[in-house]
């Protein structure tokens, strides 16, 4: 055996040899980690402006941990899978030719040393560079003075995260090598294998999302929780975030650099080790078999085992061409017989392309015609599946037996309210409702949905459905429907249903008998009256008047407007028309202070019968006007229909031919009052305004702006 | 010494090698000739542990070669076109070659390059064929291998190199337990200094025998034999590998002895008969002829 000296002395030859690389290594990992970092960091602790220097440090600290790892710079985590692939090419390369692998094989060294020698070569030649770097970085931070112990322990963390992404890439790609004959096919292989997990487990959501009339996307299925660990290139990534730890990072300041990370919560790091760990494990375990099973006249070839050509090319070919026909048929066309169609000539297509990497010669484009054959056959019968639904994935409905509880959301309510987290920079200081996940929209008692989703199952099997109810012509008398089916072994399932508008209502009156849900359905519960800096009240003049209220007013006027909803017929919200409404607005980033940014949260519309809070209003000294004077309008155009029928109507009423979208200014004085006693504050209906073709334009005397108002 | 006992190799759907067995005697110079594809590569690089036979065994001194590191000490193959780092030089290459062998004379090999006016600081890549060639053997003579697998050796060097890398071969032999095992197409150079000699053909050995024995054992004639009919019992009696027959004048290379052979001749009565000295090649061409690869067909 060669001993542990000549091993260490062959890895320092094998790096000799790899110099260049070594020098490329230092070179891009200084500039992408240190030199970036440095610059992040003038920038962002030289803005004089700032009223808070140590607040803005807290914020670079958060920050900081990110420039080590790539999480908060895209050219450093470009250089470390780049280096992780040219590490592994340059290392194995030799694997490809005849006369370097008779050289090194002939050696009196065993073909495990000789991967191990490669291995920690290549690995070496990222390492010390991008300790340095780290390093350097570190003592810029110093320099900054952002590091204290957290930080410092954090960015340990964050470099450990880097090295282990890089180590992910790096064994992919070892794996690459080792399995083909070809440089060209080993780089081309481990790309593919570094996404491959990721394609091949996303294709069938995408696919389901395509075809099935009620997928929803809602929810964390199964698919989107092992999202994250099916393929190495996302778990680097995820690893990558999630070992820069920022989830502290307070919300509002430096933007721009905030704007830098992806959302990924450390909830997942352990998740992340642990897969990561698997994974290396694995390949290198799989890689060092293969390599030492490797016959040398593989190399030329374009895969080292040519038993498994016909494996790898059904292995590619369908998830490929299913994702291709996903990808351009569903950009051009809605329909899915595009993507049908183009996911079979992809088949095809890459049944050649495959054969053609492995044969480097056009004339055997058709050879391995049994694994082109069953390619298609599967891209084929998976299509099938999904486009003739044989699982009966859209008319699934479970037995009530079967369910533990319900939720839903219907897609129009969020047109018509306004929550403040909607409108939120920072989602974490106000709590929004989730209606769908959270517990207070589940109900135990869930027969009324349970209706409602029977409805939805039938709507499908008459070809009403989401995808086509906007088709429709009676496309406003149905919503968007989405139920959560939280069945009693534990996993929830969700559904996307076009129900009637009247069958949503009839739901939504019988579940808003409990206050509760009124409570978790109305964005006035959601607000917190001591957060409040000022009220607005918009009326049918549409100038906002800001109410020149006491905080105890304030109060009261929010709780007249909270016993009004709670007491009001939820029909009326549908069938009847606001009046005015109450905009609110509310701090934004209280907590830090740095900056004075505000929210307005819009919508909290007044209706005849809320007495109490027009009652309040009146005493306040604020009347809410109804109808707009005559004497008050200065300008008052007619804006004719888009659509053609409606516009033939007008024609036949009036002489005149409009063309679409044409105006008329009106005055005569008498039409002018018609129009004044049709115009109302807003069209904002509960569950969707209805199309109105009409509107008119009014230009008021006292402000000189003008006005839109839908006419019914 | 090596032993190769029905050792088969096939490259995908080519039989590179079949049922070749064969043993190599140690403190000989073992000649591997044959022809274009015959498997002298393979059989190399089999014998060098670079490839595993897929059915049969190769035993160095009793033990398996693939994968064992103790019986590869023993050996440095020399590949035909050999590899060099990018950049490298005789001298790198020699402290690398140091590395895996620890028995690699380095001054011996420093001397060497001096001998052969190589210099020991120029990059390679400047180097002529004939120059690389050079420094492959030398560094191969410098590892102190008892087995020495060279593939092509001889070409490229000029006549003065080539006479000096056969001075080291024989003084190697003199010096220490020494086997080089060499794969040539020239069998005039292998004629010079070969102990013993295997032919291959299409994968298949055809024989491997002490060089004397073999000519010892085969016989060019030349004769006329006036009576076409003894002519023809002639060429029937003996175990002819090639005839041919100009004029009146018959030549015919055939199995035997030469007083067996001349024995035969002389009994049909012959106007003229004598043996003609027989070259390796002839040998090797007549062999071959007989395993039916007929240079004739090639030129025809």
């Amino acid at each position: 055996m060669t001993s542990k000296i000549s091993f260490s002395k062959f890895v320092k030859e094998d790096i000799r040899h790899r110099g260049w690389l070594a020098v490329l290594s230092f070179v891009l990992l200084l500039l992408s980690e240190t030199i970036f970092a440095m610059l992040i960091l003038d920038a962002s602790l030289s803005h004089d402006e700032f009223s808070s220097m140590t607040l803005q440090l807290d914020e670079v600290r958060n920050v900081f941990p990110g420039l080590l790892n790539g999480n908060c710079s895209v050219a450093l985590e470009a250089v470390l899978f780049s280096m992780a692939v040219l590490c592994a090419a340059t290392g194995f390369a030799y694997l490809h030719s005849t006369e370097r692998t008779d050289f090194y094989h002939s050696f009196p060294l065993s073909r495990t040393q000789w991967f191990c020698i490669s291995y920690v070569g290549g690995l070496l030649i990222f390492l010390v560079p991008y300790l340095i770097s780290s390093l350097l970085t570190v003592l810029a931070g110093i320099h900054y003075e952002i590091i204290t112990s957290a930080v410092l322990c954090r960015s340990l963390l964050a470099v450990s995260g880097g090295i282990l992404a890089f180590l992910l890439i790096y064994h992919v790609a070892i794996f690459a090598m080792v399995l083909t004959g070809k440089v060209v096919t080993g780089v081309l292989a481990a790309l593919a294998l570094s996404v491959y997990g990721n394609i091949a487990g996303g294709v069938g959501y995408e696919m389901a999302s395509y075809f099935f009339d009620t997928y929803s996307r809602q929810g964390d299925g199964f698919y989107e929780k092992i999202s994250g660990f099916l393929s190495p290139f996302v778990l680097s990534s995820q690893l990558i975030a999630d070992t820069s730890g920022y989830d502290n990072l307070p919300s509002g300041s430096l933007i721009y650099i905030s704007r830098l990370l992806r959302s990924s919560g450390t909830d997942d790091l352990i998740m992340c080790l642990i897969c990561t760990v698997i994974f290396l494990a694995v390949l290198w375990s799989v890689s060092l078999l293969l390599y030492k099973r490797r016959p040398s006249e593989a190399a030329g070839n374009a895969l080292a085992y040519p038993k498994t050509a016909p494996v790898i090319k059904v292995l590619v070919a369908i998830p490929t061409a299913l994702y291709i026909g996903i990808l351009i048929g569903s950009t051009y066309s809605g329909s899915t017989k595009w993507i049908i169609m183009i996911s079979l000539l992809s088949a095809v297509l890459l049944c050649g392309l495959i054969e053609f990497i492995y044969h480097m010669d056009l004339r055997r484009l058709s050879a391995g015609k049994y694994s082109s054959l069953i390619s298609i056959l599967g891209v084929a019968g998976i299509l099938c599946i999904f486009q003739f639904d044989l699982f009966g994935y859209d008319t699934w409905l479970p037995k009530e037996s079967s369910l533990e509880s319900m939720s839903f959301e219907i897609n129009e309510l969020y047109s018509y309210f306004c929550y403040p987290y909607s409108i939120s920079v920072s989602s974490e200081l106000l709590k929004d409702p989730d209606l769908l996940d959270g517990e207070e929209g589940t109900f135990y008692d869930f027969m009324p949905i349970y209706e409602l989703a029977r409805e939805g199952v039938e709507n499908v099997n008459s070809g009403i459905s989401l995808k086509n109810m906007y088709r429709l012509d009676a496309s406003d008398e149905y919503v968007n429907l989405t139920v959560r089916y939280n069945k009693k072994s534990g996993s929830p399932s969700y559904r996307n249903y076009a129900v009637s508008k009247e069958s949503a209502l009839d739901t939504l009156e019988r579940l808003c008998q409990e206050e509760s849900y009124r409570r978790t359905l109305f964005p006035v519960f959601h607000i917190d009256v001591d957060e409040i800096t000022a009220i607005r009240l918009m009326d049918i003049y549409q100038d906002s008047v800001l109410l020149q209220l006491s905080e105890g007013q304030k109060e009261a006027l929010l709780d007249a407007y909270k016993k009004d909803v709670l007491k009001v017929d939820i029909s009326e919200l549908q069938k009847g028309v606001p009046i005015a409404e109450l905009l609110v607005e509310l701090p934004e980033n209280n907590e830090s202070g740095i900056y004075n940014y505000s929210i307005t949260v819009p919508n909290l519309y007044l209706y005849e019968s809320y007495e109490n809070t027009l009652a309040l209003l009146e005493e306040y000294g604020y009347t809410v006007r109804r109808e707009i004077n005559f004497e008050d309008v200065t300008l008052m155009k007619y804006i004719y229909p888009i659509e053609a029928d409606t516009a033939d109507a007008h024609a036949a009423s009036s002489g005149f031919t409009p063309m679409e979208g044409q105006e008329r200014v009106v005055t005569d004085p008498e039409e002018i009052k018609e129009f004044l006693s049709q115009v109302r504050y807003s069209s904002a209906r509960l569950l969707g305004q209805s199309l109105t073709p009409r509107s008119l334009e009014i230009t008021m005397k006292e402000n000189m702006d003008s006005y839109y108002y839908p006419l019914p | 010494m090596i032993e190769l006992k029905n050792v088969t190799k096939s490259f995908q759907d080519t039989k590179a090698l079949t049922q070749v067995t064969a043993e190599i005697q140690n403190g000989l110079i073992f000649g591997l000739v044959g022809s274009n594809g015959a498997g002298k590569s393979t059989l190399l690089r089999l014998v060098s542990g670079i490839l595993k036979p897929e059915e049969g065994e190769i035993m160095l001194d009793g033990r398996p070669v693939f994968e064992q590191c103790d019986v590869k000490k023993q050996i440095c193959f020399l590949s035909d076109s050999a590899y060099y780092f990018p950049n490298a030089t005789p001298g790198s290459m020699g402290r690398y070659y140091a590395l895996a062998y620890p028995g690699f004379d380095q001054e011996n090999y420093y001397s060497l390059l001096k001998k052969f006016n190589i210099p020991e600081k120029k990059k390679m890549q400047t180097f002529s064929k004939g120059q690389k060639k050079q420094v492959s053997i030398l560094l191969g003579f410098c590892t102190g291998t008892r087995y020495l697998l060279c593939d092509e050796t001889f070409d490229g060097l000029d006549p003065v190199a080539r006479q000096a890398v056969k001075s080291l071969f024989a003084s190697e032999l003199l010096k220490r337990d020494f086997t080089p095992i060499i794969a040539s197409h020239s069998l005039r150079e292998l004629e010079d200094i070969c102990d013993s000699i295997g032919l291959l053909h299409d994968g298949r050995l055809i024989f491997a025998r002490d060089l004397d024995s073999m000519k010892y054992s085969l016989c060019k004639m030349q004769c006329v034999i006036p009576d076409p009919a003894k002519e023809e019992q002639l060429l029937s009696q003996l175990c002819v590998l090639q005839y041919e027959k100009s004029g009146s004048l018959l030549t015919v290379t055939a199995r035997g002895s030469r007083e067996e052979v001349l024995r035969c001749a002389r009994e049909k009565e012959p106007l003229f008969a004598e043996v003609l000295p027989l070259s390796l090649e002839e040998i090797f061409i007549s062999e071959t002829e007989v395993a039916g690869y007929d240079i004739k067909n090639l030129i025809q």
